[in-house]
């Protein structure tokens, strides 16, 4: 005796022609969704890479009275520095590595010696610096001094960080709205084409849930598949720039985070499946609620 | 079940026009009581497809009323619509098989609707494709099939859940004398199991094999469609 298939059969066909584009525009959807959420990860992980190096490091402007003071001015400084900060490492820059780092702005012709060039004390320490104590004490002792912990610097890196978080997030939103739009006007071509499967299930007594849950199923198994493929293409061109040159400290490298990226990636597909599966829910729910209305 | 005593299908002033154009059904007036079994006949044309339409739920009608199962259909809420169409089993002309399923999940379809368990049908599906002729061709798509087969088909998932009221369109319109006799055998077996049956048909022949009552259809008026006092119209 000839057994019936040990599976059931889906209920909707598969439509290979049309679930292939459909597919296409899908992964798309989420390469970009998937590049986008993971540069701003990489953008926020960078910045805080930039901001704790420059938390770590400090220096201090001598304003030297004259070239005669600047050794007694500058050991003076130290000493303060030293007693504040006594885990911290001090490097004591000399006139000539002083003066070049001023020569981007008045030019690499030689300086007149007269020009009074301040000292500069590189200060690397992991703790914060204790700034209004040593501005006092500073000021104490009759030393001019400006202290520079890059603050301003790594506020505004933080802000413009932040900004692009913002972008990338406002991105990733913008694809999903894409993807829902997508998953329903595929849903109303679906129930379209198959009119006539729609009716035997109707007159079967299937009802409204029970064919909008065929369309879900459809939909998030298309969704998750599409989001795979863009997710893993995304990965591959990240892991290809990562690795490619123009590393240093602002390269690429480090910036990523393979179990932190791996679960926005996850959860960037289950949304993604979720997304249209219940935009294809909704759509086939008010198509048929539609249609009975116009029957 | 229907409601005691409560006729299982009564048409009552059914009035149906398309669109703006002239009504094809005017002032009909049918009921089938519970267990009867009725033919339906008419010339092409003459409305019988638009009547059975509006019997199984498929057509509101454009005045009248209409009571299925003692429930007056207008007032009932979509899914409790289609709690009634599982119990009304569907024949048409084009049969309406889904063709990338087998004949096999075609004719289980509606106890797949309904929710029940594979394995639970399993047996009574084989069963009744044995009875219909199709069990060798069971694992076959409908698209590979004859016209007789296709019919076949449809007749067995038609009655494949029991149907309280059973309505065939032409159901013999395809299929050789002798399937022909078999299918009304099956008709038959299922009325006096209980349900109800309205079956449309030019075939007189198939009419007189079978004591049952007739209703005419006539440029959209019925006649025969009350029935006498003294006729339930169930077949013997």
């Amino acid at each position: 005796m000839i057994e019936p298939l040990a599976t059931q059969q889906p209920l909707l066909p598969s439509r290979p022609e049309q679930g292939r584009a459909l597919l296409v525009v899908l992964t798309v959807m989420a390469f970009l969704a998937a590049l986008a959420l993971m540069f701003a990860n990489g953008a926020d992980r960078l910045s805080d890479r930039w901001t704790a190096q420059l938390t770590q490091s400090s220096t201090v402007q001598l304003l030297i009275s004259s070239e005669a003071q600047r050794e007694t001015q500058t050991i003076a400084t130290r000493d303060i520095l030293r007693a504040a900060i006594p885990e911290a490492r001090l490097t004591l820059l000399s006139r000539e590595q002083s003066a070049a780092l001023i020569q981007p702005w008045l030019g690499d012709g030689t300086l007149p010696p007269d020009l009074p060039i301040p000292g500069v004390i590189r200060i690397d320490s992991e703790i914060k610096l204790p700034i209004e104590t040593l501005e006092r004490q500073f000021s104490e002792a009759s030393l001019k001094t400006v202290i520079d912990d890059h603050s301003r610097f790594s506020g505004q890196l933080k802000q413009t960080v932040g900004r692009l978080v913002l972008l990338g997030i406002g991105l990733v939103a913008l694809i999903g709205l894409a993807a829902t739009a997508v998953s329903m006007f595929a849903t109303r071509a679906g129930l379209a084409a198959q009119r006539d499967i729609i009716h035997v299930l109707v007159q079967a007594g299937a009802t409204d849930g029970f064919i909008a849950w065929l369309f879900v199923g459809q939909a998030a198994r298309r969704g998750l598949v599409g989001a795979a493929l863009g997710a893993g293409f995304a990965v591959f061109v990240w892991i290809f720039i990562s690795v490619g040159p123009g590393q240093g400290s602002v390269g690429w490298r480090g910036i990523m985070d393979g179990f932190t990226d791996g679960v926005a990636l996850i959860l960037l597909c289950t949304a993604f499946a979720v997304i249209c599966a219940i935009a294809a829910g909704w759509s086939s729910l008010r198509q048929l609620r539609d249609e009975r209305r116009r029957a | 079940m229907t409601s005691t005593g409560a006729p299982t299908l009564d048409l009552q002033r059914i009035g149906l026009r398309y669109g703006r154009g002239p009504e094809v059904l005017c002032d009909v007036d049918l009921t089938l009581p519970q267990g009867s079994f009725t033919f339906l006949t008419g010339a092409s044309g003459a409305g019988k497809s638009s009547l059975l339409k509006l019997a199984y739920l498929s057509l509101k009608p454009s005045r009248g009323l209409i009571h299925l199962f003692g429930q007056d259909v207008s007032t009932l809420k979509s899914s409790e619509l289609q709690v009634l169409r599982r119990r009304v089993g569907v024949v048409l002309q084009d049969f309406r098989l889904i063709d990338h399923l087998s004949v096999w999940e075609n004719v289980a379809l509606p106890l797949r609707v309904a929710g029940r368990t594979r394995s639970d049908y399993i047996p009574d599906v084989n069963e009744l494709l044995n009875w219909v002729g199709l069990g060798h061709r069971r694992n076959a798509l409908p698209p590979t099939l004859s016209g007789g087969e296709k019919q076949r088909c449809a007749i067995a998932r038609a009655v494949i859940a029991k149907p309280d009221l059973l309505i065939a369109d032409e159901p013999t319109g395809n299929v050789d004398p002798e399937i022909g006799a078999r299918l009304l055998r099956l008709f038959a077996e299922m009325n006096r199991m209980g349900a109800t049956v309205l079956i449309a048909t030019h075939d007189l022949g198939l009419i007189e094999n079978v004591s049952a009552r007739t209703i005419h259809l006539q440029d959209g008026r019925l006649s025969g469609g009350r029935v006498p006092a003294n006729k339930s119209g169930r077949t013997t």
